[in-house]
Order: C-alpha cells, then structure tokens, then sequence
C-alpha cells in the first residue's frame, strides 16, 4: 500500500493543493482520501491507461469539493466583485505568459485566488468541465460559472504580470 | 484567453508533484488501524495485497499525458517472492519518482519485466492460486476484485464496508455527476463503452410521394395484378382501353416505407463502427383511379426482409453524445405482397377484390446519411439517423417506391444498447 502511496502521493498532493487553500487541510484532506482509495480499491475498473490515477483524483477532488462548504463555495461569491481585491480587475484580459513562470509560483498564485474563483478555474481549465456542469455541480447559474471563470483568469493574469513587474524591478535593484 | 492557454497550464500540472505533506503516511496508517475498522487484522493484509497489485498497475501505466515511453524509461519494476499474507511488491524505481528504492528491494525469486507485463509466482497461502499467474494488466485489475470479495476471510471486512457504505459522505463521493468527467483522457472509450452494440430501430413513412399519371381508362379487372408502370400520355402498354376520349386520372402515391429492424454493431476504434442486422420494410402503393363518378382504388403491400450493412466514422462532441456519418447497402427480397382494390361509383363500393401478389427478385439500396446517439445511461444509447437511399434499379416493371423514385428520404429512430 506504502508504495501506491509513495507512487501517487506528489500528484494527488498537487491536486488537492489547486483546490484547497491551507496545507493543514490538504493533508487532513489527503489522509481521509486514501483511506477511501484503500477501502474502494477492491471496487476500481481498469478501464484502461490513466484510469487508476483518474480514479484515485476523482477521489481527492470531490472530498475537496466537499470541505468547501456551501458558504465557500463559489455561489455564494456572487458577491465578490465587492472586494476591493477585484477592482482593478481589467475588462479585458489577454493570456499572461506562463512560460517563464515556475510552477512553483503558479501553483501559489491559483491558491491565492478567492475559493469560488479557485473551485470554478480548477473544474473548468484543470477537470475540463463545462460551464453547465459546473453550474449543476455548484448550484449555481451558468453565466455565473462563466464570469467566476473570468474573473479567476483575469486575476491570475494579474498575478502573473505583478511577478514578472517584480522580478524586473528586482533585476533593476540588483 | 483561448483553450490552448489552458492547455499549456493543464500540461505544465499534469507532470508536477508537490512534495508530500509530512506525517501523512503514519496518520494513514493510524486512520487504516483504528479499532472502528471492524476485522482490519484480517483484511489488512488482503487490501495491502490489492493495493499492491494496483501499485503495479500504476508503475505500469503511466497517467495521461505522460509519454509511455519516457514513463517506461524511468520505472522498472522486479516483483519478488509472494509471502503468505501479501505479495511483496519490490519496485526499482527512478530517484525522481520516490528516491528510496534502494531500501524496498528484496531478495528475488523472478523479475517482472513491463514490456512482458507478466505477473511473477504468488504463494498458495496468499492467494488461492499456485503456480506462477500470468495475466494482462485487465486480468490483473480483475484480480483486484476477487482478491477483496472472492476470500471467505474477507467477510469480516464487509462489517466495515457496511460502515462506510451507510456514511452518506462517502456514498456521495461515488456519485454523479462527476463521474466520467473526471477522466477526460478516457472519456470518449469510457462512454463509448464495449466494442459490441445491438439495436431496434424503426422509421415511419414520414412522407410520401404523388404523382398523377396517365390519361385515358384502365379497366378495374386490370387491377388484379400490380400495375404496370404507366407513363405520362403513354396508354400503348394497357391492353384494355374504353373510351380514350373520357377524361380520367390516375393518382399514384407510394408511402415511404414502414421499417424495423435488428443489428449489432462493432466498434472498430473510437471512430469507426460496423453494423449488420436483419430488417423489416412493409412498402404501401396507393393507387386512386377516378373517372367521372368511378373511382378505383388499388392498395399494394409489400413486406421486404433484408440484410443491411453500414460503416460509420464518428466522434464525440461530448461525452454524452456521439455524431457520425454512415454510409450502408442493404439487400432485400420480398417476402409477401397483397393487393387489394375496391371499385367506387357514386360513393359506393360496388366491387372489391383482395388477392396475393408476388415482387421477385433482390432489391439493392444503398444510403448514406448522418447519425447522432445521445447516451441514456452507461449502456443504452438512443440514435437519430437522417438519411438519402438510393434504390438500384433491378429490371422490374412494377410501379412501387423503389422503382418510381429512386432516391427517397429516411429517418430511422433506434435504440442501442452497448455491451
């Protein structure tokens, strides 16, 4: 069992990670999920390359979705575009580069996004939901799963363009 | 932002691992240990060997979007001796991927080489088995299963099982509405399903055509026999003409055919399918003479009983829906033809006659058209198939759908069940 763990803990830590903020809960979240894995494990259907991980993420992510109580989660954000924090958010957003970004620091970045904003650019770029299954999923509307998504992408832009702004500057001090 | 952005990030995360949270196995270990785990002593040891084999499976398979050959190049698993209360599963693994596989190696008794993706010996203790098992990594995930439900000892663990099942929260976990979605990369085979489908289907004439031919007299007794096709103004083919001068018509409509049907389908690859059955056409002439105040009606049945064949290429839009386009022949022969028809003068019926009638020979129809097959369920699917056939010409004189329009309209309706 030690070794499907150590086999798959990096990753499953790394999804669970996108999603929840505080890395106390990752790993509270993480240990119920294996124990799930290792209870379920005699139920899993090889379904062919990827499933096993497929199956054992699926897991992960909807005792995630599950901690992310209905007061967290993305419905009830609606109100979030008064938070100053969205104010400058632009009207228009184009792609940021993420080329030269480490993953490190983008993995910091989508954390640092809102839990509705995170929960929604998770399901839609990460799990490749659609905006109507995510609205079914979340309870939400589906143009409300669609601005959330904008919203999501368009701070992270921002994030993106406040790291490459310092690390210029700190090229420049240096 | 576009789709390739999130692409690039989806890909970018799809190789990454964070470092793993301290303490977490142990906390895994106490949580596997608790004394509310009913019968954990004994099924432990059996989980541990399930998880074990899944362990392989996972080294064996490397997830999505991982490139097989660069996971292939990294992982080399030796599987060693199989003890009693589990099988020890030794794995030489790259520093990247777990950095201590110095201290899992054991002493060996076979090796398990991937390209083979053979299973080294197991010991009769730990599994029902002896002798060494060979198995492909679906019988090897198969044996996942029997090793947790098939052992009597395992029975204790069902107490547990029955508790977790009875926790609502971990009911929901298994639940919809996630469940495929979350496995993008084997979305379209997981929704596809088995190679094999069986399908009933049908289609109603949803029209029909009419023309209005020939200009002279037919007399009724002609009708015993299936008209002979009538050409505009050309009245030198009947035998029997009165009176050319009374004006008279004939109204010809031939409904599009009543059609059911049986196939099952093979699913080549995620795009081309191949499917053959038995179908079923009952094919309605309605032939309406009048004459001033005689009217004669002519009915024709005939009931086809043909092999179709069809090729579709295809692809999913969605996990829910698979769209296609099909192209197909099928070779019919009659079975059985009627005839009936009824003399009508001033609103009344004053003759009628209802006799069997014959439509020798094979008759070739080649189609081709575009499908879609919404999916109902995990095994059942329901298909619309829009469709233009084209019915060969054979020889016939007889005046029915397939010779008067060669090519005609069809809508089929079907439902699939795949295995």
């Amino acid at each position: 069992m030690k070794i499907l763990y150590e086999l798959s803990v990096g990753y499953l830590t790394s999804v669970c990670k996108r999603y929840i903020r505080d890395d106390d809960d990752v790993k509270d979240l993480l240990q119920e999920s294996y124990l799930k894995i290792f209870d379920k494990i005699g139920r899993f259907k090889y379904m062919g390359e990827g499933s096993l991980i497929a199956w054992m993420k699926k897991i992960v992510i909807n005792d995630a979705l599950k901690t992310l109580s209905p007061k967290k989660r993305a419905f009830s954000l609606e109100a979030l575009g008064k938070r100053d924090d969205c104010d400058d958010i632009p009207d228009e957003v184009s792609d940021p580069p993420l080329e030269s970004v480490p993953i490190e620091e983008l993995l910091r970045m989508i954390r640092s996004l809102p839990d509705g904003y995170r929960t929604v650019f998770n399901l839609f770029v990460f799990e490749e939901k659609s905006h109507k299954e995510i609205a079914s999923f979340l309870g939400i509307k589906e143009n409300s799963s669609a601005s959330q998504l904008f919203h999501a992408k368009a701070m992270l832009a921002k994030l993106v363009q406040d790291y490459y702004k310092t690390r210029s500057d700190g090229y420049k001090m240096g | 932002m576009d789709t390739k952005w999130d692409k690039k990030l989806r890909d970018r995360f799809l190789v990454y691992d964070s470092p793993k949270p301290e303490g977490l196995w142990e906390d895994i270990e106490k949580g596997l240990e608790k004394p509310g785990r009913k019968g954990a002593a004994i099924w432990y040891p059996l989980v541990a060997a399930a998880a074990s084999i899944a362990a392989l499976l996972f080294v064996a398979i490397p997830r999505s979007g991982v490139s097989d050959k660069v996971f292939v190049a990294e992982n080399e698993v030796v599987i060693t001796n199989v003890t009693e209360d589990s099988i020890d599963l030794s794995s030489t693994i790259s520093q990247e991927i777990v950095g201590q596989s110095n201290e899992q190696v054991n002493s060996q008794a076979g090796s398990l080489h991937r390209s083979q993706r053979t299973v080294a010996q197991q010991s009769k203790q730990s599994d029902s088995q002896s002798g060494s098992l060979h198995h492909s990594q679906k019988t090897v995930a198969q044996q996942i299963g029997q090793t947790a439900t098939t052992d009597s000892e395992v029975n204790n663990s069902e107490v547990a099982r029955d508790e977790i099942e009875n926790d609502k929260t971990v009911k929901k976990a298994f639940e919809q509405p996630f469940d495929n979605a979350f496995q993008p990369e084997s979305r379209a085979k997981e929704a596809q399903r088995g190679k094999f489908s069986v399908s009933v289907y049908g289609h109603s004439p949803f029209g029909r055509t009419t023309t209005t031919q020939g200009y002279g007299f037919v007399q009724s007794q002609k009708l015993s026999d299936a008209p002979t096709r009538v050409a505009s103004g050309d009245f030198s083919s009947l035998s029997q003409m009165y009176a050319a001068n009374t004006e008279s018509s004939m109204d010809v409509t031939h409904f599009l055919a009543f059609r059911a049907g049986l196939s099952a389908s093979y699913s080549w690859n995620d795009h081309w399918v191949v499917s053959s059955g038995l179908q079923l056409s009952l094919l309605v002439s309605d032939f309406v003479e009048s004459s001033g105040k005689v009217y004669v009606t002519t009915d024709n049945f005939y009931l086809m009983a043909g092999i179709p064949l069809q090729i579709q290429y295809g692809w999913r839009p969605a996990s829910w829906i698979r769209v296609y386009a099909l192209g197909g022949i099928a070779a019919e022969t009659c079975i059985d033809a009627r005839t009936s028809s009824s003399t009508i003068f001033s609103r009344k019926t004053v003759s009628s006659s209802d006799a069997k009638t014959s439509l020798p020979g094979i008759w070739w129809t080649a189609s081709a058209g575009a499908g879609a097959q919404i999916a109902l369920s995990e095994h059942w699917g329901l298909y619309f198939e829009p469709s233009v056939e084209y019915h060969l010409p054979n020889g016939s004189e007889v005046d029915f759908l397939y010779t008067s329009r060669s090519f005609s309209p069809a809508l089929s309706v079907g439902l699939r069940y795949s295995l």
